[in-house]
């Protein structure tokens, strides 16, 4: 972590389905290598030995029985509500195949 | 009827129950206070007048709820089942929510009224309220300053009397460095603590629901009324309330991190000023060391951008928000995305998405994992010594609208608020005093579920008559 990797935005923004116009992405680039290097400051930690933390309840495990809730199951019309475009009970998208 | 907006929100349910006044008129008050100062403030995205009045006058008078009939604004963030929620995004514009969050359940289940959804930092990236699609919202106190964010509407909607009291979401400071710089009370609750079913979200191992109030007893009756185990949220858990301690037996650390440089004098002086008043009246007041302090921000600017990346995919333009017409699904869902989300969203999911990448998970994300273990050690190794740790809840008071620029500069003014939402703890955050005309917060920090604790600490900081 020693140093700052380049950025490659076009493959990044690619992996994330964003588009960006031209100027957003020069400007990204340069904001994004600032932040980088700031956040190298961690390469100054010895981390080999430390267990990572992923969240803080220690919670293992959440389960309930597999069984559908009918209180929060929305109907067909309701989960369609807010949908850019359905036909007959779908949603719509443009061709895939 | 002036007096009912200073209020407490004890006084104005028992107000209600016992007929001292109507919740219509409540109502009504406050709905005269927005229509006097939100074209100013500009702290509301939707005020929903129509359907409060319509409530409030269904609510039988004489309702037990806690809340019955007191109006209350949620962050736009917070779903409101058939009532529009934009997390301050224009790709969301138009969404109408088909299920309520439990946090708004709960507040309707205790006669509370949804009179507005608070303007925001788009999707509660910032610490300003100024990336929002929705306008600006302007700090109560300085028309030119930000009211802090990202609940700054909830902060300014607060601290201008348009409402109660509101509720925000923090996630490294999105509660308590408004409500600092908006000279209100804010309580991120113990990470857990409150149910996030419904929240649209940030950042999943970090993001809090809390109160925004008037006072310190406020945010312990709504947080009272918001928390608990929800079988909804499978993060959330039973809030078991450490034991609370007298003030002369009150242990309080002063972490000499939290002093260095960047941060104004004028507010390290109220500080210390709120740690003498403490000891005078029979506190320990010592200094602590959390020496990991300077890394957190470094580690929350790569686990807040990596989980946001994960969470931002569902807005694809296909089951709700904004479409951008297009040939195929990948051109669908990369212009949807770059044609709805603004600078900050986009600029987080590049930095998210790089930090998750191939190649540099483990040399990002999994090092700030790491680091971050090291910064919860620092807190429970403080715990052993103090019960609670004093702060500035920010470096600075409230800062012009426009002024910061830079995103680094931005991400700066959360420094002293990010570490307590890396470990889960709670943060309290109270008014104490003015720096050169501007409010200041000091912070309060205690163990896991010590919520009531810094309530008690809080409330004799709110007695020290700073103002």
């Amino acid at each position: 972590m020693s140093k700052v990797p380049k950025l490659d935005i076009e493959y990044i923004a690619h992996l994330a389905h964003l588009h960006l116009t031209a100027s957003e992405k020069k400007k990204f680039s340069k904001q994004l290598s600032d932040i980088l290097a700031h956040i190298n400051k961690l390469g100054e930690l010895n981390l080999d030995e430390v267990e990572p933390t992923f969240q803080t309840t220690g919670i293992t495990d959440a389960v309930r029985e597999d069984k559908a809730e009918d209180s929060r199951v929305l109907s067909q019309k309701e989960a369609l509500s807010n949908a850019p475009e359905t036909e007959r009970g779908f949603f719509r998208v443009p061709k895939i195949l | 009827m002036t007096e009912i907006t200073q209020l407490s929100l004890r006084q104005l349910a028992s107000g209600i129950r016992g007929g001292r006044f109507s919740a219509v008129e409540v109502l009504q008050t406050f709905l005269k206070q927005i229509d006097q100062r939100e074209d100013e403030l500009n702290a509301f995205i939707s005020v929903f007048a129509e359907e409060a009045l319509q409530q409030t006058k269904k609510a039988k008078p004489g309702g037990k709820g806690k809340l019955s009939g007191v109006p209350f604004a949620l962050k736009d963030n917070i779903m409101t089942k058939g009532l529009r929620t934009t997390a301050g995004s224009r790709i969301l514009e138009g969404y109408t929510p088909q299920f309520n969050a439990t946090t708004a359940s709960k507040i309707s289940a205790e006669g509370g009224i949804i009179l507005g959804k608070t303007n925001m930092d788009e999707f509660a990236m910032g610490s300003s309220t100024e990336n929002s699609a929705y306008g600006v919202t302007k700090n109560p106190h300085d028309l030119t300053r930000v009211p802090g964010g990202s609940s700054g509407g909830s902060a300014a909607a607060v601290a201008g009397g348009l409402i109660p009291a509101a509720l925000g979401t923090d996630t490294g400071g999105s509660i308590r460095q408004p409500a600092a710089f908006c000279g209100v009370v804010g309580l991120k609750p113990t990470y857990g603590a409150v149910s996030r079913y419904g929240v649209i979200a940030l950042t999943s191992s970090l993001d809090q629901v809390g109160p925004i109030t008037k006072t310190v007893d406020d945010a312990r009756y709504l947080f009272e009324v918001i928390c608990g185990k929800d079988p909804y949220d499978a993060t959330s858990v039973k809030v078991n309330p450490t034991k609370t301690v007298g003030i002369k037996n009150l242990r309080v650390g002063l972490p000499k991190e939290y002093f260095g440089e960047g941060l104004d004098k004028k507010i390290s002086g109220r500080v210390r000023a709120v740690a003498d008043f403490l000891a005078k009246r029979g506190a320990q007041v010592g200094e602590i060391s959390l020496p990991h302090t300077e890394y957190g921000l470094a580690v929350y600017y790569i686990i807040t951008p990596s989980e946001a990346s994960a969470n931002l995919a569902r807005f694809d333009g296909v089951r709700y928000g904004l479409r951008i017409g297009a040939k195929g699904m990948e051109e669908l869902y990369s212009k949807s995305r770059g044609a709805g989300f603004g600078e900050e969203p986009k600029r987080r999911v590049i930095l998210g998405t790089f930090a998750l990448s191939s190649g540099y998970a483990e040399q990002y994300y999994l090092k700030a994992a790491r680091a971050r273990t090291l910064v919860i050690r620092d807190f429970d190794e403080a715990f052993k010594s103090v019960d609670v740790i004093l702060t500035p809840t920010t470096p600075t008071t409230a800062f012009k609208i426009g002024k910061k620029s830079d995103p680094l500069s931005m991400y700066l003014s959360d420094v002293f608020t990010i570490p307590a939402n890396l470990a889960g703890l709670p943060g309290l955050t109270v008014p104490a005093g003015v720096a050169d005309g501007l409010p200041v917060g000091v912070q309060l920090v205690g163990p896991r579920f010590s919520e009531e604790l810094l309530f008690k600490v809080g409330e004799i900081v709110e007695g020290g008559r700073w103002f």
